[in-house]
Formats: structure tokens, C-alpha cells, sequence
């Protein structure tokens, strides 16, 4: 195995080194354009698709090799077993990974470390065995894509997704979901390495592990190619399409009106007096929206990849503060000299040679906003750099949280807690060094979560705002809600309703993947949400099971599930195959419906072999 | 009180006063005071205890009421605070005598109402709005966003069409003026377009514009133009600044201006006759007619205001005279101001007695002939709210005459610290803004402010001040910078100093705007006068500041009105000669003479002296040596607007006098203003930078 291992790795390690200087040079370029360690996102989609693609590349290029027929059969003729072959192939591929992924991120971070007073924390650290795992995966689907007999090999690329796409509660979590992906990768692939390359895999949890996936996949292509052709296309070329023909009635439809326009139309079937009156208000006033969207949650020690935020700068003595998840405080340097500012706690500021307190320490990692912001669950702190201050600009009522980020629009600052949203006046709030009291206090209409948007239109006296959201009635529920609030009075609701139809495309369009394969939906959901520890992005299994899905849905659903069961009956018994397979591919396509019927297509011969 | 000055006057020459004063203290010789408004005033200061100081947050708190509008049928009392960003429209009720709260908004400008009673009209950043007073609407209506593109702008209320109003605008391209009158439902009707602002225009009872008042250059004109074609009825040039008022159903015309007048009078013109008939003007000679105020039925004027040496509201039938008369008995003030309404019931008496910190408003009801306090009840309710400022501690304002070193009678306002030793007290002078304005009788808060730190207060009405007739404009004879103007600003302070007023080795010089650029011309033709000048957005050459005023008008017309004007008044900028005589005489040509400190303040957002101008002479006098300390504040226009602004503005005034001329100073300085300071003194320092960074 270890010859094995030392020739692969001597093959292809020219490779990973060219791959390491080509990565430092990028980020040498990079960090010519900006701070290394301040998160771009393009920074970071490039660095994801040249590894993605590159371990993937790797994988199916290094198994081409092997699996050549003369190769193979010299290379399965070796006195080591087929195992020891394996994992000789696949830990120098691992190995040449090592060197061409995340080595230059561990020279960088360990030498802005070492040399800089640049912010390094552990979390920075992390990319590393972050990085390798994300090639690992991708190099692992890439050698499956050779090694297996089935066609749809890469569909595997579902599990890559769930690596990537969830943002993890932890980085425990975020690895040990690595780990698992990984396990099952390495369990397939070593399953699919077996002398006859084209035999496909019958046992059936080998199978499984690579059925659903693959069927993951599949249900995503299905939506798109599926709701392209057989709706949206159709749809599109008779001139009906929802988007071309706005539905009067749907929540979308408010897209298509003037933003002036729409508390008119929102408020004509309402019996105010004086709903005329403030449609034209509304017609007239300054258009201004703010997002009242759960905020992302920053979990400490994060990857810095994942951060939305860098920096406050003071720009007048040229410093940065960079919070430091390690020590929980605003770590300042000199932007001209790289030399230590000082520390900013949420007790105020610390001298360069202070070591933080416990006292000093946020307890949770602060959003920083506006060059001078610093936003916690509770409190809006403001910073006065000149004279090195710290101050509370605004802070929640007890047993209330900000859940949306401070948002500074262009008449007003405002945010929103659990329970209400909170309007300041712009130039009050911006004053500096003065505690802002908020003009309107506004109480939700609907749970915090549910709701996108807030449309506002500045009146003389106060707003009126538009709360809107999908789901703000319930699951697949738009509604709205329209609220006068001026300074001096209460809010008053002066209409909430849901949107009088459901969505601007039918309910089976709308639940397309639900519809499709209702356990494939919930088992991607549950994990998506399991990784990130709440069901903002994601759905859990009970809020899925506790949903009030339109009545067309389910029995869609139910015959496809019948249905796909019947034929991979039959279809198995047409090919033949044994009773347990038969019985097997049977529950599959009963329990994950359409989806199974494709995906026993890519894991079988459509023949049989001895008809 | 003329001739009195004469006997003080003919005293000071006498005495060898004609010729400059010799600097110090020592050898000052001094007149006994015979002046005895002066003597009055004197006596007062000194036998009143010293004052507290006026601290600064007072000055800020001043005027909580903004706005108060009596409704045209007298039956609504509409009045707007402001605190702290904050407007509150209120209404009181006249018959039931309760007040109730309308609007609270950040974004009230003005507050009108409409010739019905029945709405108020509000102006707002965005447009206007209105609040149908009469159906108690719950909420103001927007009715209307003007259309910045085209220069859209309220103009008035419209007088003979219930609940209309005017709005103009200029075309971008063509700079075509276009009158409208709007309803408040909305409805746009075109009254007139030309290539002409109007000034000013009269319509009919029918709400048809019948006069147009027109600037043309040098004339204007006042065209009918309620035939098929405008035709000229009278024109009027610069100097006599004719002004319409009403007409009469026959079309006889009622104007103000100084046609055939040095002072500005009331005129009517007769149409048939094409004369001018004087029908009032200052029965003392020495002040122009500032406001007429006429029966909305007939258009015939009953009341007329004076800004005298303090305010005279003056009946022009022998009913009005005969209510005024009575106004004046009960309410003891030498500063009442009268809004009537148009029904003839009631009137809105306002008291802005200066030795008071706050205005009290009265309600008389020309039938009962009583005086009420509509608003006692409010600032019973927000006591919190009036200005902290003790009447009893405000110092003694007077307006004196005094005779120019070229023989003009001059006017001036002298505002003297309690409990003080006069003749050693440090003096500021403050001459105002312009130079076509003028210091008025009415409470000054920048005086007050000084003379609770233990200054006299000068402010000089000097030759081109308005209001004191034509000749007092004429006078100044186009002579700014080192010349008549500035002389005068120096006569009134050597006539104080001569008669014991004021210590000659403690002297400063503070203004804003025409004032700032007296402060500079002081500090550098007379630069061991003044120990120290204060100027506010000062225009360091006269030339460029009317360019760069001229400039922000988009018409040519309005550039070439104002070029026209200031040829006559200041400088012709199309003279290179002319514009070199100026530029030799500025404070900028003699900027290398000055020896004391200058503290500068500019807005980067004045449109009318341009930022880099100030920013180009602070670094001029930086370059010579000299002392200077320059505070730039960000977005401010012409003057401070922001409360932390307005405060830094009083600080660096108050700082600097003490600094140099030794009177009181408010120590406590929040960090808010030290921090506004550090930010944004970029030259020099204002006391700030010891606690600063």
C-alpha cells in the first residue's frame, strides 16, 4: 500500500505544488487590493470554485488513470489487497490535496500571525482543515464518478451542498458533518472499487447511501427542468406567465405597481373612511423599505469566510478595530504602521498594553455598522474614537433582542427587536454622543420571522408602513399589514390581511419539491436545519409536518409515491432482478417517489442482461 | 432727541474728537454724557446689580413658540413650537379658549392660513399640507410636492379665493416665471408666464391678477394686466423701492416706497390723475414705513408698522388709532407688534418687550376692546419650556443717534452690562450683516449674551442700513471696505468711548456676514483699535461674494437684477476699474496690517459667500503670521443651524472676547461641544484643545 501510496503521490505532487505557488501568487495579488483577512465574497466563490472543481478534476483524473484497462488490470494484480490498493490511491490523492488546498492559507494565516498585528484567531486557522474537507468531498465524488457503474455518480455533488451551504452552529458541528460526508463518500467509493468497475453496487445500504444523494440532486434538477418545460416555458410562450401578467390578488402583484400606488390598492377593499385620503398621502410621500428579516446569527469562532463585517475605521488617526473572537473585544491597529491601537471592550476603551477582562469582553460577537456603530442583542453602543468613548445610543426594553441589523436609511435609522420596530429620526440618531429616543415604536403585526419587508412612506407627520412577507400569514401564507404611525400617537393598524391568493404560481409549481419527493424534501431541510441550529433558512421536520400545505399538493404527492413504487415493481421485475433488490428499489420509490424512478435508472442496467 | 446729539455732538468736536482718538486708556479724555438717552440708560446699568451670565444652553432654548397665526375670521389661534427638531402645531380656540395639539412633525417650515379659516396650510420639505381645521381632519394632507426640477416655491396664500394659494416656478431651460394658483384640492390654474419675475402682484375679487410689479434693471414696473395686453401704469427706479399693497375696486393703486420721500411712505396713486398722494409716513422724519395692513374688502390700509427705534404700530383711521392707543395703555412695551385678522374682530397683539426674555401674545377683541392671554394656560402647562433667561437680569437696550465724523446722523443700538464700571468694561462692537439690513429695537440675544459676560454692546445702524430712509442708503456712497461705511462703525464707537463708555484698551469687533467683513476690515485698518474680531461667514472682498450670490440665481434676469442693484449700491462687476477700486479698499488688500487675533467661522454650504474664498483668506492671513483661528462647519449655510453648531458658534465668541478682552466666560463646556470643536477648528485653537485628544 505505502508503494502504492508514495508512487501516486510522487505522480501528481509536481501538481500540488504548482497548485500552492499559483494560490500564494493569488493572494499575494489579493492582498495588494485589500485587507487578507477582511471576508469578500468573490474572494471566497473564486477560492471555493478552483477547489471544488480542481479536487473534483483531481479525483476523476487520477481514477481515468488507474482505471485504464491495462492499468487496472496490472494495478488489481499487485499482491496487496484490493483495499490496501484503495486506500494507497486515494491517501496520496489526499495527500497532493494537503499541499494544494489549504497549505497556503496555513503559511498566510501562521505568517500574518507571526509577523503582523493583524487580528488572527483561531477561527482563522480553521479554514485550513475547512478547506481540506471541502476537497476531500469534491475529490471523492470526482474518483465515485469513475470508479462507480452508475451514471449519476456526481450527483453525489447534494452532499458537497450540504457542507457548504448551511452557515453550522458550530465548528464542531460544521466538521462533524464534514466527517459524516466524508465517511459516506469513502464508504461508497471504497464499495465502488471492486475489479468489475462496471458492475453496480446491489447491497443495500451501500446503495442507499448513494441513492439519496443522488436523488437530492435529482429532485433539484427536476424543479428546474421540470417547472421550466412542462410550466414556465408553456406559460411564457402563451403569454400567461405570472410574470409577464402580474395576478391581481398575489403577493407579487404589489411588484408591479408604483411603490406610490400600493397602499391605494392595499387599503380598497377596507372600510376607512379615509382610505382615499391616505392613498394619495402615500402617492406623495418619500418611498423609502427596510428589511425586517431575522439577521444572520455570528456565531463565535466562526470561519472568517462566513463573516458579513470587517471593520470600524476611524479615519482620522488611521486605525482599524477588528473584533477578535478569541479575546470577544475590538482589537485596533494602526493602519499606517501596523502597530497595536488599543482595545475596545463593551466597557470602553483599553490601552494598547491592556490585557481585556472578562468585564471587557462582549458576550456575544457585535454587528458593527456605519463606521461607528456597535450592535449587541441588547444594547447600540456608539463609539466616539476622538475621544476614545463609548457610549449607548439605544438599548431594548428587558426581556426583549434586536433581531434585524441597525439600518440607516435616508430619513430614518431603524431597527427591530422581537417584539416591535423602532423609527429614529436620521439626524437625531446620527448626532453624536446623544442617546437616541426613537420617534415611532411599532408593535409586529406578525411574528418576528415571518415578515421580509417594511415599505415606508414618509408623511408629514409620521409613516405609513406596509409590512409584508410569504409567509406572514402562515406557511405559503403572503400577507400584509398597513400601520399609520405618527409622532405622538399609538400605531394604528388600518388593515392586515392575507394576500387573497396564495402565490402567483399554482400550489404544485409552488411545492414543487415537496410535491416531487416529500422525504427527500424533509430530510434535506431537517439536516440543513440540524446544521445551522435554527429554522431560519431551513425548515425542521416539525414546523414541515406542522404546515398547512394547499389541498392540490398531497394527493399529487400520494399518487406520485404510489406511483413511482408501481413502476420500479415493475420495472425490477421486467429486469429481472432479485426479490430483495425488487423489494428494495419498491419501498425506495414508494418512500422518495419520482426521483427513485430516475435515480434506479442511474444505478441499473436498463436491460436485462439475459433477455 | 436729534438736537440733544447736535449740543453732545458740537461737545466731541470741540474737545478735538473729529480726529482719531489717541489708543490708550491713559490718555482718553472723555466728554461728560449729555446725551440723555444714554445718561438714562447708563444710570440704569449701573444701579442694577451685576448679572448672572447667559449660559449658553439658554440662548439655544430661546423661542420655543415659533409661529403664531391668528385666523383670518379671528376665531383660531395657530401657533408652532420647535424643541429639539421637534414642531408642534397647536390650535387654540378663541370661543372655547382650549388649545389642542394638531401635528408634531420634524419637517414643518411655515404654517399658513387659508382666507376661510377653514384650513392651515403647511409648508414642508417635500411641499405643502394641509389640515382641514373646520371638519377636525385627523391628520395634515399633503397636497402637493413642489417640483424642484422646475424651481416650484410657495409664494402666498391666496387672498380673494377661499382655500387657494400661489406657487411659482422656473423653467430650467428657459427661465420662463410662471404664476399659479392652486387649490388645495390641487387644481392648477396659470395666472401669468414671462420671461419677468414677479416681485409682487395684486389680483381682483375675482382672484384675476389685475397688478404685476416687475424688475427690470434699474426701473420696475407695475403693469395692469387685466386687459388683453400688460400696460404699463407707473414705474419706480432702485432708490425708491416701490412696493404694492392694495388696490381699490377702481383701480387706484396703495404702495409704499420712497417715491418724492426720503422716507418710505404709505402712497396711493390715483389711476384717472396718475399722481401720487403721500397718505402716511413717520411723523418724526427718521424712519420707513415697514408694513401696511389692509381691509381685505376694499383694500384700503388701516394699519401701518414702523420699525423705529424700537417698534410703533400706527392706526391710519381714527377707530384703529383709537384701539392702538388703547393697546398701548394697558400693555406697557416698547416693542408691540399687531397681526388683525380680516374680519375686523379680533387681533393678535404680540409684546416683544426686548428687556423680556420671551414674547407674551395677547388676543384683543375690537368689540370688547379687552386684552386676553390666549396662551397663559400653555406655559402654564410647558414652563419647562420657556427660556430660563430671568427678565430681571437681561441688561439695558437703548437706540441713540449720533453724529458721523462728516457731519451724518447716525443711529445705533447700545446694550450696556448691569452693575458694571463702564468706563473700564470691554466693548464689542457688532455691526450687522447686509450691509442692506439694519439692527432693529427688538430683543437681541447676541447683545444679551455679551453684556451678561460684563460687555457693552454697540451695534451700529451705519450708512447703508435700511429703514432709515433713502439718503441713509444712498449715503454710503458706494464706499465698503476702508471707507464711509466702516467709519461710521468707528465714529459710533469713538462717540461711546469719548463720553466714558467703554475701555478704548479692551475694544473687539464681532459680525456675521457684511458684519464679519467689517470685523476683518477692523482688524485691518484700525489694527490697534480692536484687540480682537470675530467674523461669521465674512466675505473677505465684497466683489466675489455678490458673484458667488448672483451665480446661484439660474435666470440671467435675476444675475443681471442683482448686478444692476449692486452697480448702483456696491461695485460694478462688470468694471474692471470699479471692482479694483473695491478690491483696494477690502480687508483682503490690507490683510498684511493686521496684529490681533481673528477667529473665523464659515459654512461649507453658504450660498452666498463661498467657502473657498474664506478657506483662501484664513490660509492668506496664516501665510503673514498672523493669528487666526478657523472653525469650518460641515453642511451649515450661511449661518449655524444645528443646536451643537449654534452653541460652538456663541462658545468661539464668547472664548475669544475673554480671551483678549477680558469679560466673562461660561466655563463648562460639554464633550459634546468640546468634541464638535476638536472636529472642526481645522486652524488655530478655541480653547478646546487642552481637554481635546
Amino acid at each position: 500500500m505505502y508503494e502504492i501510496l508514495k508512487a501516486e503521490f510522487k505522480r501528481y505532487r509536481k501538481w500540488g505544488f504548482l497548485a500552492l505557488v499559483l494560490q500564494l501568487l493569488a493572494w499575494a495579488v489579493t492582498a495588494t487590493l485589500m485587507p487578507l483577512l477582511q471576508p469578500y465574497n468573490l474572494t471566497f466563490a473564486i477560492l471555493h470554485l478552483v477547489i471544488v472543481s480542481g479536487s473534483f478534476g483531481f479525483g476523476a483524473l487520477q481514477m481515468r488513470a488507474v482505471s485504464r484497462k491495462n492499468h487496472w488490470t496490472w494495478l488489481l494484480q499487485r499482491p496487496v489487497s484490493s483495499h490496501n490498493i484503495f486506500h494507497g490511491l486515494i491517501l496520496a490523492g489526499a495527500g497532493v490535496l494537503a499541499i494544494a488546498a489549504p497549505l497556503a492559507w496555513l503559511l498566510i494565516a501562521s505568517g500574518m500571525d507571526m509577523f503582523t498585528a493583524e487580528v488572527v484567531d483561531a477561527r482563522h486557522y480553521m479554514l485550513v482543515p475547512y478547506l481540506m474537507v471541502v476537497a476531500l468531498i469534491s475529490y471523492l465524488i470526482g474518483t465515485l464518478t469513475i470508479l462507480s457503474a452508475s451514471r449519476g455518480a456526481a450527483g453525489m455533488a447534494s452532499l458537497l451542498i450540504i457542507f457548504l451551504m448551511p452557515k453550522a452552529s458550530s465548528l464542531l458541528v460544521l466538521f462533524l458533518a464534514g466527517m459524516i460526508i466524508l465517511a459516506a463518500l469513502y464508504f461508497v467509493n471504497r464499495k465502488a472499487f471492486k475489479p468489475d468497475l462496471k458492475q453496480h453496487v446491489t447491497e443495500p445500504v451501500a446503495a442507499s447511501v448513494m441513492a439519496v444523494p443522488m436523488m437530492a440532486t435529482i429532485v433539484f434538477l427536476m424543479i428546474v427542468v421540470g417547472t421550466t418545460s412542462l410550466y414556465h416555458l408553456p406559460k411564457f410562450v402563451m403569454g400567461t406567465h405570472p410574470d409577464a401578467r402580474p395576478i391581481d390578488g398575489t403577493h407579487s402583484y404589489i411588484w408591479s405597481l408604483e411603490r406610490g400606488d400600493v397602499i391605494t390598492h392595499m387599503l380598497k377593499n377596507t372600510n376607512l373612511p379615509n382610505k382615499g385620503q391616505l392613498g394619495r398621502q402615500a402617492a406623495l410621500a418619500d418611498f423609502d423599505s427596510f428589511d425586517i428579516r431575522l439577521a444572520e446569527t455570528i456565531i463565535p469562532g466562526q470561519l472568517h469566510i462566513e463573516d458579513q463585517q470587517y471593520a470600524l475605521v476611524d479615519p482620522i488617526a488611521k486605525t482599524k478595530w477588528v473584533f477578535s473572537h478569541d479575546q470577544m473585544v475590538l482589537v485596533g491597529t494602526h493602519t499606517l504602521t501596523g502597530k497595536r491601537a488599543g482595545y475596545l471592550g463593551k466597557k470602553g476603551f483599553l490601552a494598547a498594553d491592556a490585557d481585556p477582562a472578562p468585564a471587557d469582553q462582549f458576550k456575544a460577537v457585535p454587528l458593527l455598522h456605519g463606521m461607528r456603530f456597535i450592535q449587541t442583542d441588547a444594547v447600540i453602543y456608539e463609539v466616539n474614537f476622538e475621544d476614545q468613548l463609548l457610549s449607548v445610543k439605544h438599548q431594548v426594553e428587558a426581556g426583549d433582542s434586536y433581531k434585524t441589523n441597525l439600518q440607516i436609511n435616508d430619513h430614518y435609522v431603524t431597527i427591530a427587536t422581537a417584539q416591535k420596530s423602532y423609527l429614529f429620526d436620521k439626524r437625531r440618531f446620527m448626532e453624536e454622543g446623544e442617546e437616541a429616543s426613537a420617534d415611532h415604536v411599532i408593535a409586529h403585526p406578525a411574528p418576528m420571522g415571518s415578515m421580509d419587508q417594511v415599505w415606508s412612506y414618509r408623511l408629514l407627520d409620521g409613516y405609513i408602513l406596509f409590512y409584508h412577507g410569504r409567509n406572514m400569514g402562515g406557511f405559503d401564507k403572503p400577507a400584509f399589514a398597513v400601520i399609520h404611525t405618527r409622532l405622538g400617537h399609538k400605531p394604528t393598524v388600518l388593515s392586515q390581511q392575507n394576500f387573497a391568493i396564495r402565490g402567483k404560481h399554482p400550489a404544485v409549481i409552488r411545492h414543487f419539491a415537496f410535491m416531487t419527493s416529500p422525504t427527500i424534501y424533509v430530510l434535506f431541510q431537517s439536516t440543513m436545519s440540524s446544521i445551522e441550529g435554527h429554522t431560519i433558512n431551513f425548515h425542521s421536520l416539525s414546523s414541515i409536518v406542522n404546515r398547512d400545505v394547499p389541498g392540490s399538493v398531497i394527493p399529487v404527492m400520494i399518487s406520485l409515491m404510489m406511483m413511482s413504487g408501481v413502476v420500479l415493481l415493475l420495472w425490477s421485475r421486467r429486469l429481472k432482478l432479485p426479490k430483495a433488490q425488487t423489494l428494495y428499489w419498491t419501498v425506495i420509490g414508494l418512500i422518495f417517489s419520482a426521483p427513485a424512478i430516475i435515480c434506479f435508472m442511474l444505478m441499473n442496467r436498463w436491460k436485462n442482461p439475459n433477455a | 432727541m436729534k438736537n440733544t446729539n447736535k449740543i453732545i455732538w458740537s461737545a466731541v468736536m470741540l474737545a478735538g474728537l473729529g480726529t482719531p482718538l489717541p489708543a490708550s486708556a491713559e490718555n482718553q479724555s472723555t466728554t461728560p454724557l449729555k446725551n440723555t438717552v444714554l445718561t438714562s440708560a447708563v444710570q440704569q446699568a449701573q444701579t442694577r446689580p451685576k448679572s448672572n451670565i447667559i449660559t449658553r444652553q439658554m440662548m439655544l432654548k430661546r423661542q420655543y413658540i415659533r409661529e403664531t397665526h391668528l385666523s383670518p375670521d379671528g376665531s383660531k389661534l395657530a401657533f408652532r413650537t420647535l424643541d429639539k427638531g421637534l414642531s408642534q402645531l397647536y390650535l387654540y380656540d378663541t370661543v372655547n379658549q382650549q388649545t389642542k395639539l394638531l401635528v408634531t412633525s420634524r419637517d414643518m417650515k411655515a404654517v399658513h392660513w387659508t382666507t376661510d379659516s377653514q384650513f392651515l396650510l403647511i409648508e414642508n420639505s417635500n411641499g405643502l399640507a394641509t389640515l382641514n381645521i373646520q371638519e377636525d381632519q385627523p391628520f395634515p394632507n399633503q397636497i402637493l410636492n413642489l417640483d424642484k426640477d422646475q424651481n416650484e416655491k410657495f409664494v402666498a396664500i391666496a387672498p380673494n379665493k377661499p382655500h387657494h394659494f400661489f406657487l411659482r416656478s422656473i423653467a430650467p431651460k428657459s427661465f420662463d416665471y410662471t404664476l399659479y394658483r392652486i387649490s388645495i384640492d390641487g387644481t392648477r390654474e396659470q395666472l401669468y408666464q414671462g420671461k419677468h419675475a414677479l416681485n409682487n402682484f395684486l389680483t381682483t375679487s375675482t382672484g384675476a391678477l389685475k397688478y404685476t410689479q416687475i424688475r427690470d434693471g434699474k426701473i420696475t414696473r407695475i403693469e395692469d394686466v387685466s386687459g388683453a395686453e400688460p400696460s404699463v401704469v407707473f414705474t419706480c427706479t432702485l432708490e425708491e423701492l416701490c412696493q404694492l399693497v392694495s388696490h381699490m375696486e377702481n383701480g387706484d393703486i396703495f404702495l409704499t416706497g420712497h417715491k418724492n420721500n426720503n422716507y418710505a411712505a404709505l402712497q396711493k396713486f390715483t389711476r384717472a390723475d396718475g399722481r401720487f398722494k403721500t397718505l402716511h409716513k413717520d411723523p418724526a422724519q427718521k424712519f420707513d414705513i415697514s408694513w401696511v395692513y389692509v381691509n381685505a374688502k376694499d383694500g384700503t390700509p388701516y394699519l401701518a408698522k414702523y420699525e423705529t427705534d424700537t417698534v410703533d404700530m400706527v392706526g391710519l383711521t381714527d377707530e384703529i388709532r383709537q384701539h392702538v392707543r388703547r393697546i398701548k395703555g394697558q400693555i406697557q412695551s416698547p416693542v408691540i407688534t399687531i397681526q388683525p385678522d380680516t374680519h375686523g374682530k379680533k387681533w393678535l397683539v404680540n409684546d416683544g418687550n426686548p428687556v423680556k426674555g420671551q414674547q407674551t401674545q395677547y388676543l384683543y377683541d375690537l368689540k370688547d376692546k379687552t386684552l386676553t392671554r390666549p396662551l397663559a394656560k400653555f406655559w402654564q402647562d410647558h414652563a419647562d419650556k420657556r427660556t430660563e433667561i430671568d427678565p430681571g437680569q437681561l441688561s439695558v437696550r437703548t437706540a441713540f443717534w449720533y453724529k458721523a465724523t462728516d457731519g451724518f446722523d447716525l443711529q445705533g443700538y447700545l446694550t450696556l452690562p448691569n452693575g458694571t464700571e463702564l468706563k473700564t468694561a470691554p466693548m464689542v462692537v457688532v455691526p450687522h450683516g447686509g450691509p442692506w439690513n439694519r439692527t432693529t429695537g427688538r430683543f437681541s440675544a447676541t447683545a444679551q449674551f455679551l453684556a451678561s459676560r460684563g460687555y457693552i454692546v454697540f451695534e451700529p445702524n451705519f450708512r447703508s442700513s435700511v429703514g432709515l430712509g433713502a439718503d441713509y442708503i444712498k449715503a454710503a456712497n458706494r464706499d465698503f471696505g476702508k471707507g464711509r461705511v466702516q467709519q461710521d462703525i468707528l465714529d459710533g464707537a469713538d462717540y461711546l468711548l469719548a463720553h466714558g463708555i467703554g475701555d478704548r484698551s479692551r475694544m473687539a469687533i464681532a459680525g456675521h456676514s457684511f458684519g464679519g467683513f467689517s470685523a476683518l476690515g477692523a482688524l485691518a485698518f484700525t489694527p490697534d483699535l480692536f484687540k480682537v474680531g470675530i467674523a461669521g461667514a465674512p466675505p473677505a472682498s465684497l466683489t466675489k461674494a455678490i458673484t458667488f450670490t448672483a451665480k446661484a440665481e439660474q435666470s440671467p434676469q435675476a444675475r443681471h437684477n442683482i448686478f444692476t442693484l449692486m452697480k448702483e449700491r456696491a461695485v460694478d462687476v462688470y468694471d474692471p476699474k470699479d471692482i479694483k477700486r473695491l478690491a483696494d479698499q477690502s480687508p483682503d488688500a490690507h490683510a498684511a496690517n493686521i496684529k490681533h487675533p481673528l477667529y473665523i467661522w464659515a459654512g461649507e454650504k453658504d450660498p452666498k459667500v463661498n467657502i473657498l474664498d474664506v478657506r483662501e483668506y484664513v490660509l492668506k492671513l496664516e501665510a503673514l503670521g498672523k493669528k487666526v483661528a478657523f472653525m469650518s462647519a460641515p453642511s451649515a449655510p450661511h449661518s449655524p443651524k444645528k443646536t451643537i453648531a449654534k452653541e460652538a458658534y456663541f462658545y468661539m465668541m464668547e472664548h475669544a472676547l475673554h480671551a483678549h478682552i477680558g469679560g466673562g466666560i461660561e466655563a463648562d463646556m460639554s464633550s459634546r461641544l468640546r468634541r464638535y470643536l476638536n472636529k472642526h477648528v481645522v486652524m488655530g485653537d478655541m480653547g478646546q484643545s487642552n481637554t481635546g485628544r
